[in-house]
């Protein structure tokens, strides 16, 4: 059975188009000298290109201002990308951590401003545990990449953000959003380019701004489905926990046995993830039967 | 004998009046839509004053009538991957209107819970308040508030501002006065009846083009009851 014309619409704006535009800045930094700014710059404009392309591909282009807070998403994503990729060029490499990491946190503390800005603005309460843990977990996340690389697989942590963006998507499509779990699908395609194209590339200096930039985003997406598509809290926390377990692992296990550290990683990734997508089906397969099976 | 003649008289007399009276009003233009002064209930016959443009309609008591929600409905319907029709409304469908002799003095004002979606699909309904269409919880109703209303006929012409998902556009629809009556319990209602077709993608509903067709058949039916 040959594919519909939908089915490749949609497998392109899912996959094709943020993979190629991920993988256009994956290659332009590919052949930048190694360790250099411009490299640097080029790998956070390629993840922030992936995560744009796939969000307008998907959700479609918003006008400004934009009218539903999901248009804010691809907005905040792309400044932050900018923002990063001038600290790349112009700040002192003494200073780069301390600099990304605070620019991360605010980025992060926007994003869910802005994805949840209805709410917020009739009921600020929400937002302060919404933002503050999405703010740890980006800065403890891109903070700790570098150490916990060092002492595991290099791509490790990326394989398991594609497991984490990719259990999320499956757990709100059972909230009963295809575009979000779509949107969210496809930063974990952004994830894997960066991740697993750049470890084939041979591109390992791939530092915490580029992460930073994918997690800001997927933080602001699944704020989101929390917010409008009922994805409940337990999950966020669930993903929150899987998403920093690669880090801390490797952080924790102080670099021995780095292969066992590193599988040890993506598989409490997995499993976490794996649960809150089984339970998700599990609640959605026990709800109302309606009597058609394929309903959209 | 003499008071049988005298009533026969009388009946005669009004007999050919009645005719006569028909007879002139076949020959007159079209009477305006005959819509009541306020307080007055009971439907009487077309005014001789002209209201332009002519028009003939039912009459509708002059007043502020609230919708009857129980008697009244908002339903879409929208082409499913080229083939059907998906069908559905909103049951929580409220507002009111002014009915006025002048047209220009007439409102309406509709307001549905997005949230009360029916597509007698549970899980479709949850995809349908969901951000992938209507997105409830951040625009939670759809309304319309008219702006300017025209007589067409025995019918209305209405401009007004249709707000759906955020986005706020005014349109004009033909609406067709279906009539009033009296219930039971002595309140007077009345209704009214439109059909529209809207484009999702003008209200920022984009998700699945290829898939949910673009243009959205509404049909807007509601009874009021006067106030």
């Amino acid at each position: 059975m040959s594919p519909t014309s939908f089915q490749i619409g949609m497998g392109l704006h899912i996959v094709g188009y943020p993979a190629l535009a991920a993988t256009v800045g994956l290659v332009v930094s590919r052949v930048l000298p190694a360790g250099s700014r411009a490299r640097a710059a080029a790998l956070v404009g390629a993840a922030g290109a992936g995560l744009v392309t796939s969000h307008v591909g998907l959700a479609g282009q918003p006008p400004w201002p934009p009218i539903d807070s999901i248009g804010w998403i691809p907005i905040v994503t792309a400044a932050t990308a900018a923002t990063l990729m001038i600290a790349a060029l112009v700040v002192p490499r003494r200073a780069a951590a301390l600099v990304t990491g605070a620019l991360l946190a605010l980025a992060t503390l926007a994003a869910v401003y802005y994805a949840g800005r209805p709410t917020f603005l009739r009921s600020f309460d929400r937002y302060w545990a919404l933002a503050g843990l999405a703010t740890a977990g980006v800065v403890a996340g891109a903070g700790l990449l570098t150490a916990a690389t060092d002492r595991s697989v290099r791509p490790a942590p990326w394989v398991a953000w594609i497991v984490v963006a990719a259990g999320l998507a499956g757990c709100t499509l059972w909230s009963h959003s295809a575009l979000v779990a779509m949107l969210l699908g496809s930063a974990a395609v952004t994830a894997g380019v960066i991740g697993v194209g750049g470890a084939i590339l041979g591109v390992k200096d791939i530092g915490p701004a580029p992460a930073g930039v994918f997690m800001v985003h997927v933080a602001a997406t699944a704020s989101y489905a929390h917010l409008y598509a009922k994805l409940p809290a337990w999950v966020l926390m669930t993903a929150l926990l899987a998403a920093l377990a690669p880090i801390a692992v490797p952080v924790a296990m102080s670099g021995r046995r780095r292969l066992v550290a590193a599988a040890l990683g993506v598989l409490i990734a997995a499993g976490l993830t794996g649960l809150a997508a089984q339970r998700m089906h599990a609640k959605d397969a026990a709800s109302v039967k309606d009597a058609a099976s394929m309903y959209y | 004998m003499k008071k049988l003649m005298v009533l026969a008289l009388a009946l005669t007399a009004t007999a050919t009046a009645a005719c006569n009276k028909d007879k002139a009003k076949k020959s007159e233009p079209v009477k305006p839509a005959p819509v009541q002064p306020a307080g007055d209930d009971k439907p009487t016959p077309p005014t001789d004053k002209p209201v332009t443009p002519p028009a003939a309609g039912p009459a509708i008591p002059a007043g502020t009538y609230d919708i009857d929600p129980g008697h009244s409905a908002l339903i879409w319907r929208a082409r499913h991957f080229g083939a059907g029709y998906t069908y559905g409304w909103f049951r929580d469908f409220k507002g009111s209107f002014v009915a006025d002799a002048d047209p220009a003095k007439q409102t309406i004002e509709l307001t549905a819970q997005i949230a009360s979606v029916d597509s007698a699909l549970p899980k479709r309904d949850d995809h349908l308040r969901s951000p992938d269409f209507f997105n409830a919880e951040q625009f939670p109703t759809l309304t319309f508030k008219s702006s300017k209303v025209e007589a067409a006929g025995a019918n209305l012409k209405v401009t007004g501002d249709l707000e759906l998902h955020g986005v706020k556009k005014s349109i004009t629809v033909d609406v067709t006065v279906l009539g009033s009556g009296v219930d039971p319990m002595n309140a007077t209602r009345a209704g009214y009846e439109t059909h529209l077709t809207i484009k999702r993608s003008d209200y920022g509903m984009n998700f699945m083009p290829g898939g949910i067709g673009d243009d959205i058949d509404l049909t807007i039916a509601f009874e009021g009851v006067k106030k």
